[in-house]
């Protein structure tokens, strides 16, 4: 599998974000911006809409990069620190998951 | 297969070499479909929309892998018909661990890991159909068929639990229970254990594939958007 550098990352999560707004409310868009929240007390995303966000954001890491990765997961959830908790974290979720798959 | 921009329905459907998957991919080819399929090997279905991937349904990157391509290559997943399936006829007492392991690992932890991958597909659509295989195996309580039952119940229980998962994705999610079909996998059950089963259907027959082709139709057609989490068994178990 090839190498997932963090601005490709970004850039498939806030698409996948971007996926998620055209069917949401114009007062309830879900900011771009990097540090945006996505899970945790502030997060605009109820729980299936962020396993939205997660999984339209696996489709265009597929799509931009053709990087097959799951990272909506059990582990993932389970981690002491969320990796969703902003655009930021979910992209570098994703770029550490690309490297443990290029490492195995 | 043709381009992403192709929008015509496009389905997967596992188990195609042989048997009901192969009869239902080409029946859906015929009706313009395109469609991906899979098995352990290579399949001889040639055709310019039919797909073909070789993978243990049960290895959860491989299947991730393909319906990642099937994303790519046809853009859009339309239905998934989980047909792959493998049945072992065997007394409990004589049944080793590593059977029960391998009939599990195809029929059920395969059927759910096709469903979470379609469903992550369907669901940026808005819109799928999903019909899982049962069995009558499973309401009859046949002896000698424990595990490969137990399995199919387990692939009931997904299919009544991931229709109220996936239905705020637009995503029904069904099961057929063919009666026994003239296939490969009933090849191995006597003829007299055949007799004694079709004896207990309200109506005394084989299955066809067409018959189970018919309730797929059903589960797919559009207007079935109200019509999740139900098995329909065939023959009147």
């Amino acid at each position: 599998m090839a190498m997932l550098d963090y601005e490709t990352a970004l850039k498939a999560v806030r698409a996948g974000v971007a996926e998620i707004n055209d069917s949401r409310a114009p007062d309830a868009q879900v900011s771009l911006d990097e540090d945006a929240t996505l899970f945790g007390e502030d997060s605009p995303l109820d729980s299936l809409s962020l396993v939205q966000v997660v999984m339209a954001a696996e489709g265009y890491l597929s799509e931009m990069a053709g990087i097959d990765l799951v990272l909506a997961s059990e582990a993932a959830m389970s981690r002491k620190r969320s990796p969703y908790r902003s655009l930021r974290n979910l992209a570098e979720y994703a770029v550490e998951m690309s490297e443990a798959e290029v490492t195995q | 297969m043709n381009a992403a921009a192709d929008d015509r329905p496009a389905i997967a459907i596992t188990g195609t070499r042989k048997g009901i998957g192969r009869f239902l991919a080409e029946r859906y080819l015929e009706r313009g479909w395109r469609v991906m399929g899979c098995s352990r090997d290579a399949s001889d279905l040639v055709h310019d929309d039919y797909r073909h991937f070789e993978l243990d349904v049960g290895d959860e990157a491989a299947v991730t892998r393909m319906m990642r391509e099937v994303a790519r290559g046809a853009g859009r997943l339309d239905a998934l018909i989980n047909n792959a399936g493998i049945a072992s006829m065997n007394h409990a007492l004589l049944t080793p661990g590593a059977t029960m392991t391998r009939i599990f690992r195809t029929n059920v932890f395969g059927s759910f890991l096709f469903c979470r991958e379609a469903a992550k597909l369907m669901g940026r659509r808005k819109t799928g159909r999903i019909v899982n295989f049962a069995t009558v195996a499973t309401p009859l309580k046949l002896e000698g068929e424990a595990v490969y039952a137990a399995s199919k119940a387990a692939v009931v229980s997904l299919t009544q639990v991931l229709a109220y998962e996936f239905a705020p994705l637009g995503v029904t999610v069904n099961a057929v229970g063919p009666t026994p079909v003239p296939t490969d996998l009933v090849g191995s059950v006597s003829q007299d254990k055949m007799d004694q089963l079709i004896a207990r259907q309200a109506i005394k027959r084989y299955g066809t594939m067409e018959d189970v082709l018919n309730v797929c139709d059903f589960f797919l057609r559009p207007e079935s958007d109200f019509v999740t989490g139900q098995t329909i068994y065939l023959g009147g178990i």
